[in-house]
């Protein structure tokens, strides 16, 4: 039977960016959202999990049910989401109002980001139920406030992604 | 001109925009949205591993939103999700939450593990965008 996976991978990030399109709507000439899908797990928590060792009892008891669960060549993948989306704007061109008529004139000079970090937590259990891996996805660190668009961000540069 | 009234007449700019884009957004907001409806707990509890069927659980909880297969079990997903948004002036922050129930059966089609976690609850209404 195929996977669930990017049917519901999809839906979860559409239902960040259309919230984030949604408060825009009522947009202002500066604007700070932040956009938040589950409770981050942090290293702490799951550093119980010991590759080789823990079983999928232990971790499904300690972390809960996954957000997410596929199977790929007998191996169960879990995935725990977290997403941390952060918006900024500003129209500098908004001024011109309060000083000169610019009912005619395109005045409009936004500059900004949308930027949309991941700390899917992601652990692998083989035939026998016992962790292979468990690592953080990339992409943490794409969470910010961004003034300038032109910058792009900088490599990821965490210690330790996984136990 | 003096180097007080320059910096003045720069800045006077700058604190007159930020006022009026202050009093121009004036305002807030609060809202929920909401993706699909609870589950009942009392549903999650009568759930009986080896006991209760394929058949109860779609009648306790209609068909299932997904329906995976994992080393040779069944596995019926169900989901919602919510939605908690404040906006405070310029400020917003919109907190969204899935509950998630997975029911494993056996071979035989009874339940074999039942998976629940329930995140909604600890949902949060918030404005303030910047911090954890």
């Amino acid at each position: 039977m195929p996977s669930a996976k990017g049917k519901s991978v999809s839906l979860r990030q559409s239902v960040v960016l259309l919230a984030m399109s949604l408060v825009l709507l009522g947009c202002t000439p500066i604007g700070w959202v932040r956009v938040s899908v589950n409770q981050p797990l942090t290293p702490d928590k799951v550093d119980f999990i010991v590759p080789g060792k823990t079983k999928w009892e232990d971790v499904v008891s300690r972390l809960g049910a996954p957000d997410e669960i596929e199977e790929v060549h007998r191996k169960i993948i879990a995935d725990y989401f977290f997403y941390d989306g952060r918006d900024f704007w500003v129209d500098l061109g908004e001024p011109l109002n309060y000083f000169v008529q610019t009912q005619n004139i395109p005045h409009n000079f936004t500059l900004g980001g949308r930027e949309i970090g991941v700390n899917t937590f992601e652990v692998a259990f083989d035939s026998r139920q016992i962790v292979q891996y468990a690592c953080f996805v990339r992409g943490k660190e794409a969470a910010r406030y961004v003034f300038w668009p032109l910058q792009a961000p900088n490599a990821e540069n965490r210690p330790s992604l996984c136990r | 001109m003096s180097s007080a009234a320059i910096a003045i007449r720069m800045i006077l700019p700058f604190l007159l925009w930020t006022t009026l884009a202050f009093v121009g957004a004036s305002g807030c907001a609060v809202s929920r949205g909401d993706f699909g409806v609870p589950f009942n707990d009392a549903d999650i509890a009568a759930i009986k591993k080896g006991e209760t069927t394929q058949s109860d659980i779609v009648r306790m909880f209609g068909a299932p939103d997904t329906i995976i297969e994992v080393q040779n079990r069944e596995v019926f997903h169900y989901y919602r999700y919510a939605l908690k948004h404040g906006t405070f002036l310029i400020f917003s922050r919109i907190n969204i939450a899935g509950d998630e129930l997975y029911v494993f059966f056996d071979q035989n089609g009874r339940v074999d593990q039942v998976l629940f976690s329930k995140k909604t609850d600890k949902l949060k209404f918030q404005f303030w965008p910047f911090g954890a």
